[in-house]
Order: C-alpha cells, then sequence, then structure tokens
C-alpha cells in the first residue's frame, strides 16, 4: 500500500498514492452494499466483502430446521449433535445439511450419519437403533414457552444404525 | 500559512497521523499471534473442510476462480503454507515478501474454508486488517528485519497510517451491516428490535435441534420484547455512528468500547462467539498500544 522508500520530493505523491489506495480498500468494503438494493433471489454474498444477508433476511413466527433424530428400540426420538452429518462448524454443517436434502441426498445422508453414530462412544448415541433426517417446524413463542414438540415434522430418510452382531453370549 | 496548506495539514493529522514504528509493529504481532492460533487449534477441522463431499463445494472470493475443489492434499499445503506465512509475518522476517504474501494466504484459506454453504463474516475484518499490516511498513521496528537495519526509525505518517485504514475499514463494514438492517424487509422498524427478537429464536432453535447448547439469557429474556427494542436501537445506534467515530481519537476509543461491549452481549444473549472482537483484536487501531512497550520492559527488568 505504501511505497517504503519515498522518491526524492516525492512524499506528496507518496501520500496521494496512499490516500487512494485506502480509499479504494474501504470503497471496496462498501461495494457489496449494492446487493442490498436488489431482488432478494439476485443477491450474492461474499467473503471477505459482504453486505451481512442475516441482517436483512425476513424473519417469521416460526422456523424449520433440517436435523438428524436418533431413535432408540423403545421408540424414543431425541436430537443427534450435528457431527454426526458433517464438518465445519454448526452453521455450515446445516447449510449442507439443507442443500443435501434439497437435492434428493437425504437417504445417503442417515446412511453417512448412522454409521457415524455406530462409531459414538456417547452413553446418550449407545441405544440408538436408527437414525432420521428431518425438518421440524417449530413455533418460535412456543418453542420458549418450554414446548419442545414440533409444529409439524417431515421425515426425508431413515437408516438403520449399522451396530456389529456379537456372538452368542458374547460382551459388548 | 494559507487557507489551503491549513486544510492540508489538518486533513494530514486526521486521515495520516504521525505515529512510531511500534504502534504497526504492534499491530502486526497482536494480529500475527491471534491468527497463528485461531489457524492451528483448527487445523483437523480445516483438513476435514478439505475433505468435503464435492458436490457441496461453493466457492466464494478469490476460489471463485476454481470449478472443483482442489484435491486435499493441496488445500492442506496451502494451510501449512499459511501458518508458516503467520509466524514469518508475527516475527517480522522478510516482511517485504513475507507480509503480502501471509494476507494473500490467508485470504484464500479462510475463503477456501468458506466455500462450502456458509460463509463465516467475522473472519472478514481480520483478513482485511491483515492485508493492510501485510501490505505497509509495519516491521520496521519489534521484528528480525528491524534487528538487522538498526538505523533511527523517526515518527511517521507511514506508521501511523496502516492503524488508521484498519479503523476506516472496520468502520465501514459495521456501516455496512446497519444499511442491510434498515434496508431489510422492515426498513427502520427493525430498531423495534421485533427482528432480532427472531434472529435470537431462530439461532437458539437452530441449536437445540443440531445439538448445542443453547444460551439461557437469550430463552429468559425472550418473553421481554423491550428489552430487544433497547438492544437493537443501541447496536444499530453504534453501528451508524462507526464512521463518526473516525473523525476523533477519543470518539473513537469510545466506539470501541461499546461495539466490544455489543459483542460480549451478543455471546451472553445468543452464546455466539466473535473471537476476534471478543478478544478486542479488531479494536487495537484505535489505541495507542505503543505505551504499553515502556511498561513491558519494566516488567521484563524486574524478572
Amino acid at each position: 500500500m505504501t511505497p517504503r522508500t519515498p522518491p526524492p520530493g516525492g512524499e506528496r505523491l507518496q501520500k496521494a498514492l496512499t490516500l487512494m489506495a485506502a480509499a479504494g480498500l474501504v470503497t471496496a468494503v462498501l461495494v457489496p452494499l449494492r446487493q442490498s438494493w436488489r431482488p432478494p433471489a439476485e443477491r450474492r454474498d461474499g467473503f471477505p466483502l459482504s453486505y451481512y444477508p442475516m441482517f436483512s433476511a425476513r424473519r417469521r413466527r416460526t422456523g424449520t430446521v433440517v436435523h438428524l433424530l436418533g431413535v432408540d428400540a423403545g421408540g424414543e426420538s431425541r436430537v443427534l449433535h450435528h457431527r454426526h452429518a458433517g464438518t465445519g462448524g454448526m452453521n455450515q454443517v446445516r447449510r449442507q445439511m439443507n442443500r443435501r436434502v434439497a437435492r434428493g441426498g437425504a437417504a445417503e445422508l442417515a446412511a453417512e450419519a448412522a454409521r457415524s453414530v455406530a462409531t459414538s462412544s456417547r452413553p446418550t448415541e449407545r441405544g440408538v437403533v436408527e437414525v432420521q433426517v428431518v425438518s421440524s417446524t417449530h413455533r418460535y413463542d412456543d418453542f420458549f414457552a418450554g414446548d419442545p414438540g414440533p409444529l409439524r415434522r417431515t421425515v426425508h430418510a431413515t437408516a438403520t444404525v449399522p451396530r456389529p452382531t456379537l456372538p452368542a453370549g458374547g460382551r459388548r | 500559512m494559507s487557507r489551503l496548506d491549513r486544510l492540508q495539514r489538518g486533513l494530514d493529522q486526521t486521515l495520516l497521523p504521525s505515529a512510531p514504528a511500534t504502534r504497526p509493529a504492534l499491530l502486526r504481532i497482536v494480529n500475527g499471534v491471534y491468527t497463528g492460533v485461531y489457524l492451528a487449534r483448527r487445523v483437523r477441522m480445516f483438513r476435514r473442510v478439505h475433505r468435503t463431499d464435492p458436490s457441496l463445494f461453493a466457492p466464494v472470493g478469490p476460489v471463485r476462480v476454481l470449478r472443483r475443489p482442489l484435491p486435499p492434499v493441496v488445500a492442506d499445503g496451502l494451510l501449512y503454507a499459511g501458518l508458516a506465512a503467520d509466524v514469518a509475518f508475527t516475527a517480522g522476517l522478510w516482511h517485504r515478501v513475507t507480509g503480502p504474501a501471509h494476507a494473500a494466504l490467508l485470504l484464500w484459506t479462510l475463503s477456501y474454508r468458506n466455500s462450502w454453504s456458509m460463509v463465516f463474516h467475522h473472519d472478514n475484518a481480520l483478513v482485511l486488517h491483515t492485508a493492510v499490516l501485510g501490505c505497509t511498513p509495519s516491521a520496521d521496528a519489534l521484528s528480525v528485519d528491524a534487528l538487522h537495519t538498526r538505523a533511527p526509525r523517526p515518527d511517521s505518517w507511514r506508521y501511523g497510517t496502516p492503524g488508521r485504514v484498519m479503523e476506516a475499514v472496520t468502520a465501514a463494514s459495521y456501516l455496512v451491516t446497519a444499511i442491510a438492517k434498515v434496508k431489510g424487509p422492515l426498513g427502520w422498524s427493525w430498531v423495534r428490535g421485533e427482528s432480532l427478537r427472531s434472529q435470537i429464536a431462530a439461532d437458539a432453535l437452530r441449536k437445540a435441534l443440531l445439538g448445542e447448547q443453547v444460551s439461557s439469557t437469550g430463552t429468559r429474556l425472550y418473553p421481554h420484547t423491550r428489552v430487544f427494542t433497547v438492544l437493537a436501537a443501541g447496536s444499530l445506534a453504534l453501528e451508524l455512528a462507526a464512521p463518526l467515530a473516525l473523525l476523533d481519537r477519543r470518539l473513537a476509543r469510545l466506539w470501541s468500547v461499546g461495539v466490544f461491549g455489543l459483542h460480549w452481549g451478543i455471546k451472553v444473549v445468543m452464546g455466539i462467539r466473535f473471537r476476534h472482537h471478543l478478544t478486542g483484536v479488531i479494536y487495537a487501531p484505535s489505541f495507542p498500544l505503543e505505551r504499553l512497550l515502556p511498561l513491558g520492559r519494566r516488567l521484563l527488568r524486574r524478572r
């Protein structure tokens, strides 16, 4: 950005060049603002120059999340951790699950998650016999009032957890 | 002194303030250490990301030059090169080469990490600040390079400018977030807090259904809509005021303390950790860090 060795008598020029470079960088940070004036379908986010789409998203009273459920032998279901569905942190995995389900890849996702659950040493996951990929819709007011039940739930795919079969009398 | 000269002098002091060589040097060290820790702690996660299903590849930033993902080994290699460049950048070794190289590799590494369906916006400022420090004389003091030259380094606008540009970049990004809010479907009524409340609710619901810990503070605050009005109004005011903070040094420090508090508030209410902001590293350019050096030297002598 700043030339390191000033040419003789060229400090003014150097300052002008520095100011131009700085103005260019700040302008680049501001340029994504034009996305906010585009129709939502045409907006495109970037990195490291962003228009921060999470702040201009339309918010509703209900929320739908694609996630994993683990079902035990008694038919009880519980939420499974997102690490069984992918890597890179919760929000990255969440987006990836949305894309996979939208593209018809729910069965493959369920099978991968079931294989991951099979290797889990967590006591709460040892009894899981089946993994479901579901979309759950909750009303926020109900959810925060302590009602954990969804307004509606769609099961996209299920997969059996591949547990090793043990010989008779064997111990796990 | 003519009016034009006075105007030029005033502009110089505001836009290109004079500073000692130690100021950008300390910013370089703080930024470099933060980046090194940030990347080193995530090497395993980055390597796993490099091996994600190629069908989920959605390139952003400079990674848009790729049509398909890199072979994982190449992506790993660039990550390790980035870590090595960060060490050289932090130490101020061959800064003319390692400074821009580190900035370019960090931009690539984080863009590549963000090219798998989710952009992590909290890294924007880190990349831009590193670009500023990597391409300016931030290793003329407190560096391996400086050990070789030993030439006196008088205060100069060249050392005050990097911090000033970093502040401007930070202010511009906060202004973009403010405009995104008021340009959204709610317009200026975003300030009522309903949208913020719904955003917090959506985040908590995702966490609950994806197996993460939900912030108990956010859950407790949810029924109190007025609290969200105060939070929304406060955050929007701070973001809109960001460019004003560039006009005065004390105002800039006050603003930095305000947004630092805002991010800690977000952590408490939403459980979201914007580490670059929570550590204060992003706001360091607003403070004369070099004044801490004599204190550090005194402490070292006592040992």
